[in-house]
């Protein structure tokens, strides 16, 4: 292929890839995402839970609470109103508790004779008037408040009987309110107007929080404004991601820069290899949003990172390139091409197991980096060998390498030597580690807010709490509110919709209860009314809202003032399932169709089993190089070549648990790194045959761009990129140490000719 | 021994309550609701203890009893039932009693949690206070409360309801009693 024919072959991929990227992004087909729950695989052995787990977890994330920290209770409530004003001017609508007794008194007074206390009912039913009348007695002579629409406070003792806090709460400015340490904590429960995820959403609240305490200071000085809620951590999440990013990478590239400087004296390699780690990126970008339509911000940072891989390729053609400036650019990338075949076929090996891990965030990561490496390949082949040249009589690269120092021979095994013991005895400390909570970067003011919130509602029932729930199923919302309310009086205690809505038979008996009070045009009801004083209208009033129409179950499910509890309703394919919560787990001998689901243990056992899986693929992968390096080499030869890749990953490891870092799935990742690296350095040199130095000085090249850019990572805020830019790090590190160690003669001299010629005709 | 108890300048000078003393007092409670065709007038008696208890009778024409003995709220009903009340189920019973208690002890903190001193002033009959609720949970059920006194009794006091009605108590003279005793 002449050199006009690989340029414009380059400049149509190019295009394709431009193309192809802009059009799904303008068509909003593409996106990237940063909730972490979609780099994890759908539940497959309970759906049913999958789909519980994801409508509480939307709910969840919508969720915002504040507490307000008052010195005392002088003008409480007024700077409770002024806060929660601040807030709604800014977008934040925070639910007053008195609106919502206000709206749920509203909601049972449609038809407040089918909602009963369980002792109410059974006086009722044992004499209704004997009932009705005594507890109009107690309502009339009681001092203070009297509803003439519930004249014997059978709906009031319903509405004490509905789910609340314990008897320290009070009330302040609409809010619940309750003393810890002498000070008054007000409580301010909000929804989010917009997606969680939303990097202009998380700004928008962080903003209205920060006006809103920055007004309550300037009121009162010893005020103190709390806020938290799913989205806070997110937006902590994005913000150390992107300072992390920005401050590491930044690093990274001027270290990269200032050696390329160094080494080449020119901008021409710099920019082929800014030019190929771009091109690499966006196709990898490209190919990741049309197989799965949204990649993730991990995956994109990882898939960054390791594409840092590919200018490993870029810097072994330079430097031969620069090695001998004299000579065509076609000699230098013969040199380097059945070492990048090589390390592109391993690499890819390495990633295209990952495919195979059943777990969203690999599978991405896999397609980003197989399209990147491979952009990168032909990136070199076609475009960096045609563009770059060095300036006539440039020889420093070669004056570099003529003086070539070399460690002594002992120096190498020695260092090795150490830390293969230091790892091995770190290896026994390693601690694997699957908890998705351990990924996040949280800041001391974020967790400081989070834990005094969390103090303040612990009592505070709610469909939040832990991560354990219990599903009860049943062909019909009304027989899995029946059940859900038996397992409670099993239980001893539970939150669920049945302590708001009885079930349609439930509701039946409550009405039944009342029939003697309203038979023959509510005579008894009258007369009791009468004695007492009252007008008739009143005796009326109740009848007639008596006879009224009472709503269906799922009628007064979908009502308004029973919104909040909406996640709780799963609908199945065949019937119902109600998400209920047991203070105390679930009870011996429930009855069928009820079951417990602990959400964080799922997640877990999904994050193990995808560390499982991918550990199995790496293995497998580590295998399968095997096979193709003794295929090349022979078995002892491939075993050689693999020996710095495997010996990088070992201590990678063994140095995680001297460090006190787990193992977890972005360790993982990182081994697979240290594959492909590890892999792409001894085969360099193994490959070098004539041009030995400059191999040994464009892997030394190699080993510091990658330390650069994937080592730094260590010293990320958030554990997922520690853990990755650690091992990364510390692994290819090691690998680079260990890689002369693999580029002896050949172990099976003849066999190996014969395969060397038939690659490189291929290369 | 004389308590004062500052209410917004206005002193009330009360019999202080030595242990083992309670102080009681007959009252006439007259209840007026828009439901009801004619106000609603009962005799009662109640008693006052020392460590937070309060004794409300209704004597007649109907005998009822609501009784505070520490966190615990009991009322007796007319046919001689009895049974604990729910806070959320009355939430403004706990203010009401508590007021009550600490006014008449002498505890102006106890007092001032739950209501608030809007209005002062005097008339004929003695000194008049405006009282509205401090607690929101107790502004559910009233708005306003009015107590009429002189130098060393509690002479009236009404209530006016969220709901639009008024009770209105006339008090006989505070006495002592004996903590135990039941008259």
């Amino acid at each position: 292929m002449n050199r006009r024919r690989r340029l414009g072959l380059a400049a149509l991929g190019l295009l394709a890839i431009a193309v192809l990227l802009a059009g799904m992004l303008a068509n909003g087909r593409a996106r990237i995402t940063t909730d972490i729950f979609e780099l994890l695989p759908e539940s497959r052995r309970d759906p049913l839970a999958a789909q519980a787990m994801a409508q509480t977890r939307d709910a969840f994330f919508d969720k915002l609470t504040a507490v307000l920290v008052l010195p005392d209770e002088a003008g409480a409530a007024d700077l409770v109103r002024h806060t929660a004003d601040a807030l709604a001017e800014n977008g934040i609508e925070m639910t007053s508790i008195a609106e919502q007794m206000a709206r749920l008194q509203a909601f049972y007074a449609q038809q407040p004779f089918a909602f009963l206390t369980a002792a109410d009912r059974a006086e009722l039913e044992l004499d209704a008037s004997a009932a009705f009348s005594r507890h109009l007695a107690a309502s009339l002579l009681r001092p203070g408040g009297f509803d003439p629409e519930d004249p014997a406070g059978h709906l009031a003792r319903f509405l004490a009987g509905l789910p609340r806090g314990s008897a320290s709460w009070s009330m302040a400015g609409g809010h619940p309110a309750r003393w810890i340490d002498g000070k008054l904590h007000v409580v301010l429960n909000g929804r989010i107007d917009g997606d969680p995820m939303d990097a202009q959403v998380q700004e928008d609240v962080a903003q209205a929080f920060e006006l809103a305490a920055a007004d309550l200071r300037a009121t009162c000085a010893s005020c103190v404004l709390h806020w938290s809620g799913p989205i806070r951590f997110a937006k902590a999440t994005r913000n150390a991601a992107e300072t992390d990013i920005t401050r590491l990478s930044t690093a990274a590239t001027l270290g990269i820069v200032l050696l390329f400087a160094m080494i080449f004296r020119a901008v021409a390699p710099l920019m082929a290899a800014i030019g190929t780690l771009a091109t690499s990126v966006l196709a990898g970008l490209t190919a990741s949003l049309a197989v799965f339509g949204q990649i993730h911000a991990l995956t994109l940072v990882f898939g960054t990172t390791a594409l840092g891989l590919c200018i490993d390729y870029v810097v072994h053609f330079l430097v031969h390139r620069y090695a001998r400036p004299r000579e065509s650019s076609e000699h230098a990338l013969s040199a380097v091409a059945p070492g990048m075949l090589l390390g592109l076929t391993t690499s890819c090996m390495a990633f295209a197991f990952l495919l195979l891990s059943g777990f969203p965030a690999l599978s991405q990561l896999a397609v980003f980096a197989l399209t990147g490496l491979a952009t990168a390949w032909l990136s070199v082949r076609l475009v960096i060998s045609e563009l770059v040249s060095p300036r006539r009589g440039d020889t420093f690269v070669a004056r570099l390498l003529q003086r070539e120092r070399r460690l002594p021979a002992s120096v190498r095994p020695a260092v090795l030597g150490l830390l293969f013991v230091a790892a091995a005895f770190g290896m026994t400390r390693l601690a694997v580690v699957d908890d998705v909570r351990g990924l996040q970067a949280v800041p001391p003011d974020v967790a400081r807010d989070a834990r005094i919130i969390d103090q303040t509602t612990a009592d505070l029932p709610g469909i939040g709490g832990g991560a354990r729930f219990v599903l009860i199923e049943a062909p019909d919302i009304d027989a899995a509110l029946a059940r859900e309310a038996s397992l409670f009086v099993h239980a001893g205690a539970g939150f669920g919709l049945s302590r708001f809505l009885p079930d349609a038979s439930l509701r039946a008996a409550n009405i039944s209860a009342w029939t003697d009070l309203f038979t023959e045009d509510a005579s008894a009801l009258q007369d009791i009314l009468a004695r007492f004083g009252f007008e008739p209208r009143v005796a009326a009033a109740l009848t007639a809202r008596y006879r009224s129409a009472l709503p269906s179950t799922s009628q007064l499910a979908e009502s308004a003032a029973l919104a909040s509890l909406r996640p709780l309703v799963v609908a199945t394919n065949d019937g119902f399932a109600l998400v209920a919560r047991l203070p105390e787990g679930l009870p011996d001998n429930v009855p069928p169709g009820v079951r417990e689901v602990d959400a964080l243990a799922e997640i877990e056992t999904t994050f193990a089993a995808v560390r499982e899986r991918g550990a199995i693929a790496v293995m497998s992968a580590y295998m399968l190089m095997l096979l193709i390096l003794s295929w090349r080499y022979g078995f002892r030869g491939g075993l050689r070549a693999l020996m710095p890749a495997l010996l990088g990953a070992f201590t990678a490891m063994g140095l995680l648990g001297l460090s006190g870092l787990p193992l977890n799935v972005f360790s993982l990742v990182g081994l697979v790194l240290v594959l492909g690296v590890g892999a792409d350095y001894a085969l360099f040199l193994r490959e070098a045959r004539n041009d030995v130095p400059a191999a040994r000085f464009a892997t030394l090249l190699a080993a510091m761009t990658s330390v650069l850019s994937f080592g730094l990572l260590a010293f990320s805020s958030l554990p997922a990129l520690q853990a990755f830019g650690f091992t990364t790090g510390s692994g290819v590190l090691v690998a680079f140490l260990a890689a002369p160690l693999a580029g002896r003669a050949p172990m099976r001299g003849e066999a190996e000719e014969v395969q060397t010629e038939a690659f490189d005709r291929a290369a | 021994m004389i308590v004062m108890l500052l209410l917004a300048g206005v002193t009330l000078d009360l019999p202080a309550l030595p242990d083992g003393e309670c102080l009681e007092a007959g009252f006439t409670q007259t209840r007026t609701l828009p439901a009801l065709s004619r106000p609603l007038t009962l005799k009662g008696r109640l008693r006052i203890e020392r460590d937070n208890g309060l004794d409300w009778r209704i004597l007649a024409p109907y005998q009822y009893r609501f009784a505070v003995r520490g966190a615990t709220i009991t009322e007796t009903l007319p046919d001689g039932t009895s049974r604990v009340v729910d806070d959320a189920e009355a939430p403004w019973l706990r203010g009401m009693s508590e007021m009550f208690s600490a006014m008449l002890r002498g505890d102006e903190a106890g007092f001032t949690e739950w209501f608030e001193v809007i209005d002062t002033g005097s008339t004929e009959d003695g000194q008049r206070i405006r009282l509205a609720p401090a607690n929101e949970l107790v502004a559910q059920a009233m708005t306003a409360i009015e107590i009429l006194h002189d130098d060393a009794h509690l002479r009236a006091l009404r209530i006016e309801e969220a709901g639009g009605g008024t009770t209105a108590f006339a008090f006989d003279p505070l006495v002592h009693c004996e903590t135990g005793e039941t008259r």
